[in-house]
């Protein structure tokens, strides 16, 4: 086949020796390999912990929004008790000052 | 038209239709960078002078080429920013500053091994190309760090869409650099229909089909990058919250 005729190697370890340059061919070509998957696999992990933060901040704002109605304030005193910092940089003060005021934000 | 590109800004609206577009971005790039780097490692022939080492250009050529693409791209969001107050064109500045560090970092470090055989030194000081090539790196990373010390959201996207905007006479430099000081670094060599000669088809279509890949790459990791700057910077927005509790 003219395809197998085209392959410039005879052997599997012609073709990792790259006539003579295996160290400088593969190191370019593993740097690529890499690059690509780091800049691929670090924005989906990103994504994956954004989506589980803002998964729980939704958790939370039902739950203060529910106890609120029943017993207003309590809840919000024991979010900003928590006062941590979570993905997206807010306390739990803030998050719970968040849920009164719903933005509307999607155009620009 | 103008509803179109208020459209186009609308963080929703991006976020929606890269959801639609990003899987298919996604076949072609794996097509296209899987076609170019079999091409290259199993077909292609062995330069008469560089050897196998001519491998190493497809990838360099490609990377090297893009890599050029960064500061015109964040100069265009810059100016969206500064003249329409754009969200979205901000958000893909300060993702492109990033990745467009990656790419001048790969530039250097592929054509150092490139040249360690070729010219026989891993990096020259006096070259203009390589200089300006480090200078680019350095401005990407600047551009990066000035976003991240700017705590004011708004000041920092001018800031950053100002110093991309002045970068560009950067990439004006890089671009001529070989013709203009003709030092260590050469100019590309001509494209040719004869197979065989030192720019030949098997060489350049390979290398077209790279930049081609390369450029498909840029966009998925920049898409992605994009999406979760949306989801971050419009967490309070009821559609954010909405698709989340969709999820749930």
């Amino acid at each position: 086949m003219d395809l197998i005729n085209a392959i410039q190697f005879d052997s599997w370890a012609e073709f990792i020796d790259m006539g003579g340059y295996a160290f400088n061919v593969w190191a370019v070509y593993g740097l690529f390999a890499l690059f690509i998957a780091v800049n691929i696999l670090v924005p989906l992990r990103r994504r994956s912990a954004l989506l589980r933060d803002l998964r729980r901040r939704g958790r939370i704002e039902d739950q203060v929004a529910l106890n609120s109605a029943a017993t207003p304030g309590v809840q919000t005193a024991k979010a900003e008790s928590r006062g941590q910092l979570d993905e997206t940089g807010e306390t739990a003060s803030q998050r719970a000052v968040d849920t009164r005021r719903p933005q509307q934000g999607d155009n620009s | 038209m103008w509803l179109w590109f208020a459209k186009l800004g609308s963080p929703k609206w991006f976020y929606e239709l890269s959801t639609k577009w990003l899987p298919w971005l996604v076949v072609a790039t794996v097509l296209v960078i899987g076609t170019a780097t079999v091409w290259a490692l199993l077909f292609l022939p062995p330069d008469y002078q560089q050897g196998y080492t001519s491998r190493i250009l497809v990838v360099h050529v490609a990377v090297a080429g893009t890599s050029l693409a960064f500061f015109p791209l964040m100069a265009v969001a810059g100016t969206i920013t500064l003249v329409w107050k754009m969200k979205l064109a901000d958000m893909v500045a300060k993702n492109a500053a990033a990745l467009g560090a990656w790419f001048s970092f790969i530039t250097l470090a592929t054509g150092s091994i490139w040249g360690s055989v070729s010219w026989g030194t891993w990096w020259e000081w006096s070259d203009s190309r390589l200089v300006s090539m480090l200078f680019q790196f350095f401005l990407l990373l600047g551009v990066v760090s000035l976003r991240s010390a700017l705590e004011d959201t708004d000041k920092a996207a001018k800031a950053c869409a100002l110093l991309s905007i002045v970068g560009c006479i950067n990439v004006v430099i890089i671009k001529y650099s070989v013709e203009w000081w003709n030092t260590l670094h050469q100019p590309a060599s001509p494209v040719s229909l004869q197979s065989g000669s030192a720019n030949g088809p098997e060489f350049w279509i390979a290398t077209a089909l790279m930049i081609l890949g390369v450029y498909l790459f840029l966009s998925v990791s920049l898409i992605l990058s994009t999406r979760n700057e949306i989801l971050q910077r419009e967490r309070r927005a009821l559609w954010v919250k909405e698709m989340i509790a969709a999820e749930r």
